[in-house]
């Protein structure tokens, strides 16, 4: 074997090497789901009751507006999360409220959403990129509450 | 409470029935109480929602519009399998000696590592299909309905009445 031909195997194996490191990384996060939830309050007087919480996105906003009855929608709490393909999540939004999302077999995704302790419902369906689903009811003195969900791109 | 019923009931609340299926629902309504929360649950559901998904008028005929879906579903897994073929170059043949085995074996480590790449259809092709909703409640006094606005991309599945904050 001539010096080129070390050289040429030294390299390839170098660099095989490298693609197994980085898709081995990769590989740990395939198939996982990035997701980001909100937690909102909808509400129809011009501040909330508690001052902390802040306005939604305008673009979000702009959507909840065109759909729900309520001019005004806070957010309570926002958190990114990741639902590996094999393990469920669990996601508190308040201190009553929780959400458990799960990867399915054939791609669904399947949200529950308790609060005060018990399941109140579940459901199942695909999140595509760029879709957004909510789950929502009616609140004390004509408020409302939403709980977000959309997919976020992996880092 | 069968499906049978609850449409009647929702027929009801719409005002879609006749006057004696009319007064057979009213009646029901006083007697059971699930009833009386579905009634309510689709009254307060009609006030929330501030508007219903617009009725949209596709500007093309049905043969055209689907064939457009068609090709947009041809387009991507045309590009997708562009993708997928390697672009050959002129390489000298001593080379090839070392290439060949490990393309081999970085494209074994790719199709044993990579991760789901399933082609996603492009977007267009997506608009019109529906996805199907499985919604449940264990609790009795629960009810919700479900709905998807295809202008604002967003599935809302209203629940009511529910305790959570």
């Amino acid at each position: 074997m001539t010096t080129r031909q070390l050289a040429l195997a030294l390299l390839t194996s170098i660099g095989f090497h490298a693609f197994l490191l980085g898709n081995s990384t990769f590989a740990a996060d395939a198939g996982a789901l990035h997701l980001q939830a909100q937690l909102i309050w909808g509400t129809d007087s011009d501040q909330p009751t508690d001052k902390s919480l802040k306005r939604i996105p305008p673009d979000l906003d702009k959507r909840l507006r065109r759909i729900f009855k309520w001019h005004n929608y806070f957010e309570v709490t926002q958190t990114n999360f990741v639902v590996s393909a094999t393990k469920p999540s669990q996601v508190d939004m308040s201190r009553e409220c929780r959400i458990e999302v799960a990867q399915q077999p054939g791609g669904d995704v399947e949200i529950q959403l308790f609060g005060k302790g018990k399941l109140v419902v579940k459901k199942r369906q695909r999140i595509l990129p760029g879709e957004t689903v909510v789950i929502a009811g009616d609140d004390k003195d004509y408020n409302a509450w939403f709980v977000v969900l959309n997919p976020l791109k992996p880092r | 409470m069968n499906r049978e019923l609850q449409e009647k009931i929702q027929a009801w609340v719409d005002g879609e029935l006749d006057a004696s299926e009319a007064r057979r629902i009213a009646d029901l309504t006083q007697s059971d109480p699930a009833a009386l929360a579905l009634a309510n649950n689709l009254r307060g559901f009609r006030e929330v929602v501030r508007q219903h998904p617009p009725e949209r008028a596709i500007d093309a005929s049905r043969d055209f519009y689907w064939s457009r879906i068609r090709q947009g579903i041809e387009r991507a897994e045309t590009t997708h399998a562009a993708r997928s073929t390697p672009k050959t170059s002129p390489v000298p043949a001593r080379w090839l000696a070392w290439l060949i085995p490990s393309s081999v074996v970085a494209l074994a480590a790719v199709f044993v590592l990579r991760p789901d790449s399933t082609p996603v259809p492009a977007r267009e092709a997506q608009a019109p299909v529906l996805v199907e909703h499985v919604v449940e409640s264990p609790l009795e006094e629960v009810s919700t309905l479900t709905f998807y606005s295809s202008n604002d991309a967003m599935t809302v599945v209203w629940v009511g009445p529910a305790d959570i904050l």
